[in-house]
């Protein structure tokens, strides 16, 4: 309804006749407003925005600020973001691509950035959720993260061993676990590389947790043949052989059962059982097994926080610590509770 | 697939209240060395399992001098039954150390082990534990295992969609309302333990 009544000083001049009236909201300029809020990242037009607030507000009678919201909203989902993905993603760059990071220096929830990987894992068979079309490892040379494809996205599926240049993903950060994670979603791009990307150094630090599960066999006092440095029997034919002490264990965190070793140094402090009295007690029981048997149940069901390097299927303790720290309880109440 | 391939099942963190209301142990090829697992009702599965809480029975249930021994163990949401024979010689030995104990029972304790399924002639289905190993722990151990036992759950019992779910919901209903409610108990008697 056009105002009828003069407001002093200020010049009425009769409305565009394009426009509807100065109390039906300007759909376009909304549109424009609300697709000028969003990602440059985003494919979306001005068109289709306007189309969905018409929707709202026209077809079903939604006032203005919640038709905004909605639109925004259902943009989103349609394209398997949030709606602060949707509006906060990529970096303002006029190229539109979200900047290209190290795996490495993934720290933050909730971003967009790019990523040059290879796929150095499969774990798509162990996982059975039907939403996921991938997922399994990426390694950039500086550090290895976990990714998921989503189905919905319908991207081409990525091969074992090849290297990528992954564009415009969100990464994921998941409390419990403490570790990241990227979403490939709609908005992301993959474009196979033909150079190979050279994976981050095997023997990098890894962090473990978990519980103590199984001591193997080859743990506690062992003989070394020294010329080969290789462990032996005791009917070896070695010329030379010497004592050590290391433990062979299983850190299970529910997810994974990883191998990890103890060397005389570590397992000597684990323990609290040196190289001598372990001589000892062999000794007196005339069988080398008693060391493990007696160090066994005072490290079996204790959880650990170890950390090490990776030397092909096990983990070199190089520190460790009982881990008894217990997650946000209230806040798993919290969560319970809500489901 | 070779031995070598293979890698070491995990040990999942079930608690009792939900172990009583599973029966179903699947194989996923006819592979006669393929593992064999228990399907969880949370939604999920294990062929290993790590179960905590107190020892609260030991006896030797065996005949003659073949020692049997079955162990009962609570952990607030319900009662593990452990059984470990000649099969099982380092559990075995170490139920009949705590047996022996006059310190014994009570004890926390921790418990390695697979799931088996155990049929009576009459009644149902129950899901017993084989023991690995068998370890006495201190309170400080049981409620991380209690409070990692609790995450895992809710973790299992959060996607509505996906293989297992649907597996789970197929086989067992809706036991997820009772499931969520069982993990909220334990986590209040965690609560009130570490408010001390």
């Amino acid at each position: 309804m056009p105002l009828t009544e003069p407001i002093e000083g200020v010049n009425m001049s009769t409305q565009d006749s394009d426009e509807e009236g100065d109390d039906s909201p300007d759909l376009t300029e909304m549109a424009e407003d609300i697709r000028s809020r969003i990602s440059d990242d985003v494919d979306v037009d001005v068109d289709e925005v306007e189309a969905k607030l018409d929707s709202f507000i026209n077809g079903f009678q939604v006032p203005e600020a919640e038709a905004e919201r909605s639109t925004i909203n259902k943009l989103a989902k349609e394209r398997d973001m949030t709606s602060d993905e949707l509006l906060g993603g990529g970096d303002g760059d006029s190229d539109g691509d979200a900047d290209f990071v190290n795996i490495e220096d993934i720290d933050d929830d909730e971003e967009w950035v790019s990523v040059e990987a290879k796929f150095v894992d499969d774990w798509t068979d162990d996982n059975d959720s039907d939403s996921i079309a991938q997922v399994g490892l990426l390694d950039d040379g500086t550090d290895r993260i976990k990714f998921v494809s989503w189905a919905k996205s319908e991207l081409p599926l990525l091969a074992e061993g090849e290297s990528y240049r992954l564009t415009n993903v969100t990464t994921d950060y998941y409390e419990p676990k403490d570790r990241y994670s990227i979403n490939l979603n709609s908005q992301t791009e993959v474009e196979m590389l033909d150079e190979d990307i050279e994976e981050s150094d095997q023997d990098s630090e890894v962090e473990l947790t978990g519980a103590f599960v199984s001591m193997q066999s080859g743990s506690g006092l062992i003989i070394r043949d020294v010329e080969t440095g290789r462990p032996v029997q005791n009917d070896s034919d070695a010329e030379e052989t010497e004592y050590d002490l290391r433990i062979k264990g299983v850190l299970d965190d529910g997810e994974q059962a990883h191998q990890i070793l103890f060397n005389r140094e570590m397992t000597e402090a684990v323990t609290d059982i040196r190289m001598e009295e372990a001589k000892e007690m062999a000794r007196e029981a005339l069988d080398r097994g008693v060391v493990a048997e007696e160090m066994a149940p005072d490290l079996i069901g204790n959880f650990y926080k170890v950390t090490g390097r990776k030397v092909g299927d096990y983990v070199l303790v190089d520190e460790f610590e009982e881990d008894t720290e217990l997650p946000d309880v209230d806040s798993l109440l919290v969560k319970a509770r809500s489901m | 697939m070779s031995a070598e391939n293979r890698s070491r099942e995990p040990a999942k963190r079930v608690f009792a209240g939900e172990i009583r209301e599973a029966d179903e142990i699947y194989k996923e090829s006819d592979d006669e060395y393929a593992p064999s697992y228990l399907l969880l009702p949370s939604g999920g599965k294990a062929n290993r399992l790590l179960i905590g809480g107190t020892l609260t029975e030991v006896e030797d249930i065996g005949s003659g001098d073949d020692e049997y021994w079955r162990a009962r163990i609570t952990d607030t949401t319900g009662t593990f039954l452990v059984f470990a024979g000649q099969y099982q010689p380092e559990a075995a030995a170490k139920l009949r150390e705590l047996n022996d104990d006059p310190e014994g029972v009570p004890s926390f304790v921790t418990v390695v082990g697979k799931p088996n399924e155990f049929d009576p002639d009459d009644g149902d289905t129950i899901i017993t534990i084989r023991p690995e190993s068998i370890s006495v722990v201190d309170g400080d151990t049981r409620n991380k295992w209690l409070a990692e036992t609790a995450q895992d759950t809710l973790d299992r019992l959060e996607p509505m969609e996906g293989e297992l779910v649907e597996r789970a919901a197929n086989h067992y209903g809706s036991v997820k309302e009772d499931l969520t409610q069982t993990t909220i108990e334990a986590l209040e008697t965690l609560q009130d333990e570490t408010d001390e």
